[in-house]
């Protein structure tokens, strides 16, 4: 039993996430909405990840996916509960889901640059 | 590969509903890891398991008792909505068959990988 790999995160239990665009006023008002939307939006990762990671791995798929979109622009909700950089999947899962079916729907927006 | 060796870490993106993973202490000789059911691959891979075994001679599938299965899956903070282990019987002796999640599983399954280093590094994209 080779304990010295046991911390890493991919043996931790995973939360499962499914991620929905929230459209701003501005956005809808300049036309371009539609067009941001992850292609791929159900999500698996570590149950110790952080919201600040999610939206830098999301920050970086958009990317790949040709839309420019800057970090500080994206900003994670549930609800429309605007979620803090350092809370865990697992804290948000056992504070806002738990009783729940996975996945888990988190909603994101992507402030217009110009109303930053 | 490198990104097996560090600590990263890792989300899986899907266009499609993700399977259930369940993480499973399946042997003393391990810790907890993350299994899928085989028999949910099969399905979503429209793929028989002698095929599946025939084809991936290198994955390795491994097998519990469903009644230990529960055990350990009813464990689990996330496992709370009762629904998703409706189908499993606390008592049963049968056998399941599990397939760890690996980078070459998600690829099979369709989805695409983003690893991220704890400490801010680059992002990368596997396949």
């Amino acid at each position: 039993f080779d304990h010295s790999k046991a911390h890493f995160y991919r043996y931790d239990e995973q939360v499962s996430l499914c991620l929905e665009r929230r459209s701003t006023s501005s956005s809808l008002s300049s036309g371009k909405d539609k067009h941001k939307s992850v292609q791929q939006r159900y999500v698996r990762c570590s149950a110790r990840a952080e919201v600040q990671h999610l939206r830098r791995v999301l920050c970086h798929r958009l990317s790949v996916e040709r839309h420019q979109v800057c970090l500080s622009q994206i900003q994670m909700l549930f609800n429309n509960e605007s979620l803090p950089d350092h809370m865990t999947m697992k804290q948000l899962w056992l504070s806002r889901w738990f009783g729940k079916a996975q996945p888990l729907v988190l909603h994101y927006t992507i402030k217009d640059k110009r109303a930053r | 590969g490198e990104e097996e060796q560090r600590e990263v870490f890792e989300f899986e993106f899907s266009d499609r509903p993700l399977l259930p993973c369940y993480n499973i202490q399946v042997s003393l000789s391990q810790g907890p890891r993350n299994w899928l059911l085989l028999s949910d691959v099969l399905k979503r891979l429209k793929m028989s398991a002698r095929a599946f075994r025939a084809a991936f001679t290198h994955i390795e599938v491994a097998t519990i008792a469903e009644a230990e299965f529960y055990k350990q899956a009813s464990l689990s903070q996330l496992f709370s909505c009762p629904d998703e282990l409706e189908g499993f019987l606390p008592d049963s002796k049968e056998l399941l068959d599990l397939v760890e999640i690996s980078a070459e599983l998600t690829a099979l399954l369709g989805s695409s990988l983003e690893c991220l280093d704890g400490s801010w590094g680059p992002v990368t994209t596997a396949r």
